[in-house]
């Protein structure tokens, strides 16, 4: 591990040693796009209990979509430092799979089960690096760590059984800002003197320690998440413009 | 490169209106109902399982049986009968079977996998309204949920109390397993109900539906 800092290290500074002379493409960007959850955050799994709570890892993420603003100041012609803000949001996916879950921990007729979305802020700053491969096509990198603020989905369920309403609980939405941090590599292309495109891929992640409220929970049985502490990590994959100053 | 006619303040302004429309088209709710699949046992035979406390020979079961699942066939009772002793204590035990299925089905043992919110109640009658309790621990029926209660008499002295518990916390009690106390001889009926109470039960009869609703008839000699 400390052999792979030490070359990183060294790549770094050969690179911006040689090339302090010039400065690269200092820009601001906007951009957007589509994230994958990952890991347990984003399986959705049947939970059937009668006689007892479970507390399941699944966090029923489906895909989700998100804008980001970016920018950066190049000090060399392949390094800059700069920032990114983004917010998205994931709905909740396989929600007859959570619904089928309740129904049969608690044996009733029906099972109406309503479900809002995740939704994530990230501030980060970083390392940018960008490199011109061929004419107006350049490969572009960020390496960022901050703050990600996430708060989770309400679910509601209601419960009927020989149309009698047997009532809603609901599982509260939290929120918690934790640390995270994002990589990405991408293409830059100039389409305009001061205007690029680009596709960027990044992995994002950050694990927050969610407290999660329950309301009207009076027997043990069926799903009940009280504590959700898993990576909320993902890939983002995202197209957008940016504008190039000094050019 | 040619000049461009593009400004950053267009960029910024076509940046807050995509932002804008990606935040409002992503607070939609995700909603669904889920209906119980079918092939739920039916409930047709209810036996009460009667041991005396003071005389482990001294047994009894009493069967109420009803195999048209529909309802509209009269139940058979012509073993809904208990003969109990005066002044004894009896454990008792309830079974529930679905008799519909070759072989039948022991409902009980999902009733007691589903305890947390099944509870049974037991309505000894005829009763005096004094001596109907009715509590989060008493196994009586309110008059609001069909109990009679009389002015008169003459009273069946029948005292029965739960012993099981669930895993709720607290714990609640239950009904599979039970006590029947008798007293001075007398005649009545014992109404039985099975309630369904999913995330209701808090030890009360009225959250819930009913599974089950039978009667035996009691006889203390």
């Amino acid at each position: 591990m400390s052999r792979l800092k030490l070359v990183s290290i060294i790549v770094f500074m050969v690179f911006s040693l040689g090339t302090m002379a010039q400065k690269g493409p200092s820009f601001i960007g906007v951009s957007g796009g589509i994230s994958f959850p990952t890991g347990n955050w984003g399986k959705a799994n049947f939970i059937s209990s009668t006689n007892g709570y479970v507390s399941d890892p699944a966090g029923f993420a489906d895909k989700g979509g998100f804008g980001s603003v970016d920018g950066a100041w190049f000090f060399s012609k392949h390094f800059g430092i700069g920032g990114l803000f983004s917010y998205g949001t994931h709905k909740t996916k396989n929600i007859n799979t959570l619904s089928a879950g309740y129904q049969d921990s608690f044996d009733v007729d029906q099972v109406a089960t309503t479900a809002g979305s995740y939704k994530m802020w990230s501030l980060m700053p970083g390392l940018y690096f960008d490199h011109r491969l061929w004419k107006k096509l350049s490969v572009t990198a960020r390496a960022l760590a901050g703050i990600t603020h996430t708060s989770t989905p309400e679910i509601s369920v209601d419960v009927t059984d020989s149309d009698i309403d047997d009532g809603t609980f609901v599982q509260q939405s939290a929120s918690k800002t934790a640390f995270g941090f994002d990589g990405g590599i991408g293409l830059r292309y100039s389409i305009l003197k001061c205007l690029s495109m680009r596709l960027l891929g990044d992995y994002f992640y950050s694990k927050p320690n969610f407290t999660i409220g329950n309301t009207k929970r009076l027997n043990e049985a069926g799903r009940l998440i009280n504590n959700y502490n898993q990576a909320l990590a993902g890939f983002n994959v995202s197209l957008g413009v940016a504008y190039v100053f000094g050019k | 490169m040619k000049k461009s006619n593009f400004s950053f303040r267009q960029l910024v302004y076509g940046s807050g209106i995509a932002f804008l429309m990606i935040m409002a088209g992503c607070n939609k709710k995700e909603s669904t109902v889920t209906p119980a699949p079918p092939g739920n046992e039916f409930l047709t035979t209810v036996e009460l399982k009667l041991t005396n406390a003071a005389d482990a020979t001294d047994t009894m079961t009493a069967i109420w049986r009803q195999l048209d699942p529909s309802g509209n066939a009269s139940p058979d009772t012509s073993k809904a009968i208990l003969n109990l002793k005066t002044n004894a204590t009896y454990n008792a035990q309830v079974v529930i079977l679905d008799e519909t299925q070759t072989p039948a089905v022991n409902v009980t043992d999902e009733i007691h996998d589903r305890v947390n919110y099944h509870l049974f109640y037991f309505q000894p009658t005829p009763i005096p309204a004094s001596s109907l309790v009715i509590s989060n621990t008493s196994a009586d029926i309110p008059t609001s949920d069909g109990t009679a209660v009389s002015a008169t008499g003459p009273y069946l002295n029948l005292v029965v109390s739960r012993t099981d518990l669930d895993n709720n916390n607290p714990p609640l009690q239950v009904g599979l397993m039970d006590n029947f106390v008798t007293g001075a001889a007398s005649n009545g009926w014992l109404r039985v109900v099975l309630r369904h109470q999913p995330n209701v039960k808090n030890g009360t009869f009225d959250p819930g539906s009913t599974d089950l609703d039978v009667n035996y008839k009691i006889n203390i000699n």
